[in-house]
């Protein structure tokens, strides 16, 4: 009796084992399949990865200040009241160029950013802080008008010359 | 067996995927920064120059804009030669009211090629004489006009 029930016991010890090992077989399959789903996007990111690695657009502060000028003459245009606040995020993000040999262009660009900051403000400190600017860097390109109605006539020109 | 070779198929394919993206995307962003570089940037300042600098001044700030634009992409190829093409028509008005002819002439010359490389018609120095000096002379002239043409 005490063999037969030995013997039972054995049997149903290495069936739960058996069930366990398919058990585990099976999670194995699903934890595989799941890995193989998450690495196919993943993919596609090392692809990317891999491309900016080999291809990189360098920071480029000039673009990005380039790319503030025409909002700024639109608000200009619209003669709102955004537009002294454009023209200073363009002035100061020329200010903020970072590119080496455009020192002349950098100065010209910001004569009249400045010199649009000034048109457009309305208290006489901002003004004159502006005109200031504007006419230090005039002054550094040795343009001949460099006072203050010189350059609130520039920046009043500046639509016309601009456009060529 | 055949669903692992396809699976590593499919991740091949995705990282290709992935590479083109990346790099149609650097394509583009540099694409727009060339293109805001020239428009925005150094053709501003060169006519900026051609009004309120020195003839030196002038004729420096155009010859940098040729060596220094750096097209990317077509629309940027584009917005170069046509910018060129109009600053060497300011430059050849601005050298003829200084009394430069020859000089002047030479100008004409430099913005009929790049009319020709622009693929327009009737490509002549009587065009440039014309129509972009024209153009040129005509807003010098008033100078109270709106800034509605800077954003053209």
């Amino acid at each position: 009796m005490a063999r037969g029930d030995g013997a039972e016991n054995r049997l149903s010890r290495s069936r739960e084992v058996s069930q366990l090992t398919a058990k585990i077989g099976l999670a194995k399959r699903h934890l595989w399949f799941l890995l193989l789903l998450l690495s196919l996007p993943a993919a596609l990111l090392i692809g990317v990865s891999v491309s900016q690695w080999m291809f990189p657009v360098p920071d480029n502060s000039l673009a990005l200040a380039a790319q503030l000028r025409s909002p700024a003459f639109t608000a200009a245009e619209e003669d709102s009241g955004r537009a002294r606040e454009a023209f200073v995020a363009y002035a100061n993000a020329l200010e903020d160029v970072d590119v080496q040999g455009v020192t002349t262009e950098l100065a010209a660009n910001k004569v009249l950013a400045w010199a649009m900051v000034a048109r457009f403000s309305v208290q006489t400190t901002e003004r004159d802080g502006a005109l200031e600017r504007a006419r230090a860097y005039c002054n550094q390109l040795g343009w001949v008008d460099c006072s203050d109605s010189g350059l609130l006539t520039l920046s009043k020109d500046a639509g016309v010359q601009v456009s060529g | 067996m055949r669903l692992r070779i396809a699976l590593v198929v499919i991740h091949l394919i995705l990282c290709t995927v992935g590479l083109w993206i990346g790099h149609y995307s650097a394509r583009i962003t540099r694409e727009l920064r060339s293109f805001a570089e020239i428009s925005y940037f150094f053709a501003p300042a060169a006519r900026l120059q051609l009004r309120y600098g020195s003839l030196t001044q002038a004729r420096d700030a155009v010859k940098r804009c040729e060596t220094s634009m750096r097209p990317e992409g077509d629309s940027a190829v584009f917005q170069r030669s046509a910018g060129l093409m109009s600053l060497y028509a300011g430059l050849a008005l601005r050298e003829l009211r200084d009394g430069h002819v020859p000089e002047s002439n030479a100008a004409v010359a430099q913005a009929v090629r790049f009319c020709v490389e622009l693929g327009y018609q009737n490509c002549t120095p009587g065009y440039v004489r014309s129509r972009l000096m024209g153009c040129a002379r005509r807003t010098a002239a008033s100078p109270s006009a709106s800034a509605s043409t800077e954003n053209r």
